[in-house]
């Protein structure tokens, strides 16, 4: 098979020159040409080749702009070996080849039959090097992957097989001390055995959950929480598990707002966050919990790296321990990433803290100080109750009806069947108007009969809805209008903004067209357009 | 047997294990002590009027890795019997319990510990 090679280069001696320089009886090329640079990125995309020398100066493109086309930032790799021709004395432009992707480069006066080979050699060379560098690397980064996924699972298996230890060893002991000879049974006693038995069969689950939610298999359950209350519960159970050496002390503030997150989560990440917290304070030391509610203004979510500005609820956790220095805090919500003994963290806690945080729609802000101790501020959104909540009030006065006579102005044929037949089932006549001059057509055809004209904003042709809206207000007093929009209101010219009460959003429901419609037509008065 | 009771020392760093281990050792008669690492062992031993004939301790723990543990009291007190405990160490492909026999346990367990069995073992290496 011959080796192919690609020129790249306008001038067509040049082409032809480095045609001759490189056939030899010997060697068995085959020299593919292209004048442009477009014309040469067209051929690469079909084909590959053993080196393409491309000149530095091309009509429609520069030899770096070609080369910028083809590399890849994320692997740091090219389709092929590249070979820039430059003129004498441009450094910047080789050195620039080189950032890019060519594998080498010769200077266009020193173009020989010998230069050109040697540079081609070279090339090939330097470019299976660095690809063969490239699958050793991604071969290490999968080793360290399932390495990683090796030391979780022995994790989760070394905590098991105490949790099975503890459940069988109480067994045990309660067969035991039930056994028919026994006479004096202590009550007691075998109440703590069947506790220890159902807490650790209750950490085994929570383990379970644990590894779930590193895996993502398990979706989030997301209520309305009132975090003081969740904390309040889980720092009793941490006053037991840090230890005595750790003063834990919990501040919640009054009035603080509900978020919608999972609670459980929630719980894993103080607890996650404590525990740290604990191996932080050898020699034990304060653990402290505090909420409050924070308005976050352009200005403080400027200075707080990337959180978007609103209401929310924080939460910050203290410690007293060692801090962590720069290089550390600023890795540890990475997978996999501890500072920990082998065998003593897995370095997972954080990374689950921070997936919990970012599935919330909330932030963390991380401030250490080595020496004296670590600031962990989560920020979750503030929970409030949708609109939706106000429909069922709605609903349960049961929209009244009517029958008065309606026309329904709407270019858009499956937009006006639904109004029809949202309003024939409310009791009302319905007319219909494609277009709002079919629609003053039928005004003053049915003189009298209509009561409301129920028009889309936005039609195409002569009169809009809001032009057809001043012919009624004009020349028919007594009928009133609807507009109906699928535009934000903001997002309406000044000149077609229409009253809120008289205007419904689309899409719309039943209830809500039904009850604008009766309002309206209760109403004496109308309304300002335009 | 002698009237002497069979002295055992457990050490683990999970609480629940240790003491679940420790009252059912003493449910087959045993005197039993507990440690909750090593270095608590080592001074423990060191310390105390009577050694205990066997030493059960778990591999993974903070402050002195079980197999340091075994390799120092192994080195002190050659006639101490040494039982390792392990659910599995948390470092890849290295397996502790054979560590551990390599080290100088006498015997090896993996948990969840079948207690009868480490009752007999207790009982097979003081006879
Ligand atoms: N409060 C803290 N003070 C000092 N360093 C901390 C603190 N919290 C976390 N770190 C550092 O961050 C690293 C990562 O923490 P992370 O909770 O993710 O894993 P881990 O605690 O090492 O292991 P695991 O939580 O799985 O037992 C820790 O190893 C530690 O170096
Ligand atoms: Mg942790």
């Amino acid at each position: 098979m011959p080796t192919r090679l690609l020129v790249i280069d306008d001038d067509e001696t040049d082409r032809m020159a480095i045609r001759r320089y490189l056939t030899r009886p010997d060697l068995d090329y085959e020299i593919e040409e292209a004048a442009m640079g477009g014309e040469a990125l067209e051929i690469l995309s079909r084909e590959n080749f053993a080196c393409v020398f491309v000149d530095y100066r091309l009509p429609d493109m520069d030899g770096i702009a070609l080369l910028r086309e083809l590399y890849d930032v994320d692997t740091d790799s090219m389709p092929c070996p590249f070979v820039m021709l430059t003129g004498q004395g441009s450094e910047g432009v080789m050195s620039d080849a080189l950032r890019w992707g060519a594998s080498d480069y010769i200077i266009k006066d020193n173009i020989s039959a010998d230069t050109l080979r040697i540079a081609l050699a070279k090339a090939r060379e330097v470019f299976d090097l660095k690809r063969t560098r490239l699958q050793m690397e991604e071969k290490l980064r999968h080793a360290q992957k399932m390495d990683a996924v090796g030391q979780l699972t022995s994790g989760i298996a070394h905590d098991f097989n105490n949790l099975l230890t503890v459940i069988l060893g109480n067994t045990r002991l309660l067969e035991r001390r039930l056994a028919p000879e026994k006479e004096d049974i202590d009550r007691e006693d075998l109440a703590r055995k069947v506790k220890a038995i159902d807490s650790a069969a209750r950490r085994g689950a929570e383990l379970v959950r644990h590894l779930m939610v590193f895996t993502r298999q398990r979706e989030l359950i997301q209520n309305v929480t009132d975090l003081n209350a969740a904390i309040e519960e889980t720092s009793k159970l941490l006053k037991r598990t840090l230890g005595e050496m750790v003063d834990v002390r919990f501040t919640g503030a009054r009035g603080l707002w509900p978020v919608f997150v999972d609670t459980s989560q929630f719980d894993n990440a103080v607890i996650n966050i404590a525990v740290n917290a604990r191996d932080a304070m050898p020699k034990g030391g304060k653990f402290v919990i505090e909420t409050s509610n924070i308005a976050v203004d352009g200005e403080y979510a400027s200075s707080h790296g990337e959180i978007a500005p609103g209401d929310y609820v924080l939460v910050s956790l203290s410690d007293s321990g060692t801090g962590m220095p720069e290089g550390v805090r600023q890795r540890i919500f990475e997978p996999f990433y501890t500072t920990k003994a082998a065998g003593e963290g897995t370095g997972l806690g954080l990374s689950m803290v921070y997936g919990f945080i970012q599935q919330s729609g909330g932030y963390v802000h991380v401030q250490s100080e080595e020496g004296h101790g670590t600031t962990f501020r989560i920020f979750l959104p503030r929970y409030i109750a949708e609109v939706q909540e106000a429909a069922p009030s709605l609903k349960a006065k049961e929209v009244a009806g009517g029958t008065e006579t309606i026309l329904v102005v709407e270019n858009d044929r499956h937009d006006r069947a639904a109004a029809r037949e949202i309003l024939q089932g409310m009791g009302y006549r319905t007319l219909e108007a494609a277009s709002g001059d079919a629609a003053l057509k039928a005004l003053s055809e049915e003189k009298g009969a209509i009561d409301l004209v129920f028009t889309d904003i936005v039609m195409p042709g002569k009169v809009n809805g809001i032009d057809l809206a001043k012919a009624v207000y004009n020349d028919y007093p007594g009928v009133k209008v609807l507009f109906a929009s699928g535009y934000a209101r903001d997002a309406m010219p000044e000149n077609r903004r229409v009253d809120d009460r008289v205007l419904i959003g689309k899409p719309y429901n039943k209830d809500t067209l039904a009850a604008k419609v009766r309002q309206i037509l209760d109403e004496r008065e109308r309304y300002h357009v335009g | 047997m002698s009237a002497e009771p069979v002295r055992v020392l457990v050490v683990d760093d999970e609480l629940s294990v240790l003491q679940v281990l420790c009252e059912n050792l003493e449910d087959c008669g045993f005197e039993v002590s507990q440690a909750h690492d090593g270095e608590e062992a080592v001074r423990m031993i060191e310390q105390a009027d009577v050694r205990p004939h066997v030493v059960i301790t778990d591999i993974i723990m903070p402050r002195q890795e079980g197999l340091e543990t075994i390799t120092e009291l192994r080195a002190k007190y050659p006639d101490i019997f040494l039982i390792a405990i392990s659910g599995g160490g948390r470092t890849k492909s290295a397996d502790f319990l054979q560590l551990a026999a390599r080290v100088g346990a006498d015997a090896v367990m993996p948990k969840p510990l079948d207690i009868d069995a480490l009752e007999k073992t207790v009982r097979e290496l003081v006879s």
